[in-house]
């Protein structure tokens, strides 16, 4: 047993909780509703050991570190958070069909870690930049964040996809959660996601300040960030004062994921000092 | 926030430009978009390279927009100054309010029972035995007062009032941590000075600036060492370094990299590192013809006498970043041969190749035996009296923002009233945040109160 067959045998599981909840919602099959939750359980206990796994294989290579060090290892532990929250969010709401969005993101983050050419699976010993108590701290928070903020555009993109449906109360579509309660759950994983991205950005900055001696340098990484974080707070300004619901709070929500995925991808293709992070 | 209480409006225009959200919003998307922007065009480039990439006209926009050092620019400070007035005068006007939800006690019963009711139910209990077990079953949980109407009682509950304060912690954080980057960028420092191991400095380098500035003490580097993993790859820079003030010893500390050493409130980061030229020098010269060896012992700057009288060789230089042909070779030092009757002849001695004059056929073949590894050591010096309000602004911002998600201002409005066989229970309610939270809470609170 290692951690990385642990962990591609745990993309399959993420993959299959996906599918059997799209055929809950699709065909509406309530026998397999138990099913998909433990899928997800199964998932969560894999992807949990295979980081724990990977853990210790560090350190008998004799280079033990934390496994949140590299693209690889923060896309496996983007997928736990995901599924996690979103088992939070069941089990809180009881609500199903909102796994047939969330499953297949966890389960994309872990494919893309392992099938990617350019990601090395590789456990690599720390660079001297990334040994810091901070490490973790700014991982956790920021992948939490970046997690809730998924969510939100899951749940946002089947909010605009129930929109443009006209028979609203038949088949599929009557199994989606009311409106209110969709545009309820978005704003909370926004909130959510809000606190957790403000507290990446500030480990972030204290670590900065250990490491180089400022704690904000306009790092393209630290800027997209930051972008990122002015767009969350003007949706929730938006929304706290202008009364803003439903459909244009989707769309913001959408539009502030692909500034998280230029935030944790994109900005890898521009020149900064968080290229490590590649 | 959702309330009733709305601050009245203004009549000044610009005190309403600045309460509108429009207008905070219009500010901060302008911050991201033009913050995209600085991470697009690269930024503290050589005019060269914007002329080569944009073209005269692009160079000439970008330098008068300052777009090539925008986040230091007048107009991206005045976004940030909109920004904090923005704030400042949001607060200031919507205070009053906020203070009087937070310490009000008076209650209103109306604006609660006007709506329709959260739960209902029936109970076979009556009027008098009711309002003891409701009022301390609700007093577990809120800040409670009851009152009678006709036919009954009704109980008001109350809780996280100062919940309310959640949102003017966060703007106020958000001030704070600016005026701290203000106090930073006024009264503090950024340098950085290259100090030879076993060298000492006492001034360093300002950047973005050609001054210097005084330590007022002396940092002494005593080594410099990097060790790598087994892959190869760098595992740690380390600098051990000695703070000497009046010729005596204050401090000593080896600093890595995320570990400075602070002193008066002066930090120094390990940020680089450099080779110096080597101290000591061994070199072997041996002649083609008899294969003689004679090892020297020697200097940068120094002349070598070759075995019988047949010429000198001059060690003029060391060369960081030697060149063959378009190769890199690296470390060199490099020298002139002179041999009697025989024209001077320039000759290289890379590091990395010690038998790189074999390859020149020469009568005489130089190399080197042995170097010293000399490095300097590259420190960011920094001093930063803003640091403290940053930090500060980034407690209190995490507080606020933790309780604007995660606690509201709940207001509950148990209404009883009896007839002869039984009691007829409204709940109403009213929260400022998580209502869907909130409907699940009334109806577990519905739930324990039909079992009382």
């Amino acid at each position: 047993m290692n951690s990385s067959f642990i962990l591609s045998v745990t993309t399959f599981v993420y993959g299959a909780a996906g599918f059997i909840y799209l055929a809950v919602w699709i065909f509406n099959i309530k026998s397999m509703e138990r099913l998909a939750t433990g899928t997800v359980i199964i998932g969560i206990c894999g992807n949990i050991a295979g980081l724990l796994f990977r853990w210790k294989e560090s350190y008998d290579l004799g280079i033990g570190h934390a496994p949140l060090s590299n693209l690889y290892e923060s896309l496996v532990f983007f997928a736990l958070v995901i599924a996690v929250l979103y088992l939070v969010l069941e089990k809180k709401y009881n609500l199903k069909t909102i796994g047939a969005f969330a499953l297949p993101m966890a389960f994309i983050s872990m494919a893309y870690a392992s099938l990617s050419p350019k990601i090395g699976e590789v456990i690599q010993p720390l660079l001297p930049a990334l040994k810091s108590n901070w490490l973790i701290a700014h991982v956790i928070t920021c992948f939490i964040g970046y997690a809730a903020f998924a969510l939100a555009f899951g749940i946002g993109l089947m909010f605009l996809v129930t929109l443009s449906e006209k028979t609203y109360h038949q088949g599929l579509l009557s199994r989606v959660p009311e409106k209110k309660i969709l545009d309820e759950l978005m704003h909370k994983m926004v909130m959510f996601g809000f606190l957790f991205l403000t507290g990446g950005i500030i480990s972030g900055a204290v670590w900065a300040n250990s490491a180089w001696g400022r704690y904000w340098g306009w790092d393209p990484k630290e800027t997209w960030s930051l972008i990122t974080w002015f767009i969350y707070a003007t949706l929730l300004h938006v929304r706290f004062m202008k009364g803003w619901r439903g459909k244009r709070i989707a769309v913001f929500t959408i539009i502030g994921f692909i500034a998280v995925l230029f935030t944790y991808f994109g900005v890898n293709y521009l020149p900064g000092l968080h290229s490590y992070g590649s | 926030m959702q309330t009733n209480n709305k601050p009245k409006p203004s009549k000044n225009p610009l005190w309403l430009l600045f309460t509108s959200v429009k207008f905070t919003v219009t500010v901060l998307l302008l911050l991201a978009i033009t913050s995209a922007a600085g991470t697009i065009i690269p930024q503290n480039g050589s005019p060269e390279n914007y002329i080569q990439a944009y073209g005269k006209f692009g160079f000439t926009l970008i330098q008068v927009l300052d777009l090539f050092n925008m986040y230091h620019s007048w107009w991206f400070r005045t976004l940030i100054g909109l920004l904090i007035i923005n704030i400042i005068i949001c607060t200031i006007h919507r205070w009053p309010t906020t203070w009087k939800l937070v310490v009000s006690t008076g209650f209103k019963p109306e604006s609660l029972s006007r709506k329709k009711p959260m739960q209902e139910f029936t109970t076979k209990g009556t009027e008098g035995n009711l309002e003891s077990l409701y009022t301390s079953f609700m007093k577990k949980q809120y800040q409670v007062k009851v009152d009678t109407i006709k036919d009954g009682f009704r109980i008001y509950g109350e809780k996280g009032r100062w919940s309310r304060l959640g949102v003017p912690i966060v703007h106020f954080s958000v001030v704070l941590i600016l005026a701290g980057a203000l106090v930073g960028s006024f009264f503090g420092f950024d340098g950085y000075v290259n100090i030879p191991e076993g060298g000492s400095a006492d001034r360093i380098q300002l950047r973005d600036s050609d001054r210097t500035k005084a330590l007022g003490f002396e940092v002494v580097c005593k080594d410099f060492s990097i060790s790598y993993y087994d892959s190869g790859a760098v595992k740690e820079y380390r600098s051990a370094l000695q703070l000497k003030e009046d010729g005596k010893i204050i401090l000593e500390k080896d600093i890595i990299v995320n570990d400075p050493l602070r002193y008066k409130g002066i930090n120094f980061f390990q940020s680089s590192y450099g080779s110096l030229p080597p101290e000591n020098l061994e070199l072997k010269i041996m002649s083609r013809d008899s294969k003689k060896i004679q090892k020297y012992k020697t200097k940068i700057g120094k002349t070598i006498e070759l075995p019988g009288n047949a010429g000198q060789f001059l060690i003029k230089k060391f060369n960081r970043d030697f060149h063959f042909r378009n190769v890199e070779l690296g470390q060199a030092i490099e020298g002139e041969l002179f041999l009697t009757n025989a024209k001077p002849v320039n000759i290289a001695l890379p590091f990395r190749f010690p038998t790189f004059d074999k390859m020149r056929k020469g009568q005489w073949v130089i190399t080197i035996e042995s170097h010293d590894n000399r490095y300097y050591t590259g420190l960011q010096v920094t001093r930063d009296p803003g640091v403290f309000l940053v930090y500060l602004g980034f407690i209190l911002i995490l507080t606020g923002c933790w309780v604007v998600f995660f606690s509201s201002h709940k207001k509950i409005l148990v209404e009883v009233t009896s007839s002869s066989k039984n009691s007829q229970v409204k709940i109403f309610g009213a929260t400022t945040r998580n209502k869907m939270d909130f409907g699940q809470q009334i109806e577990k609170l519905a739930g324990s109160m039909k079992q009382l």
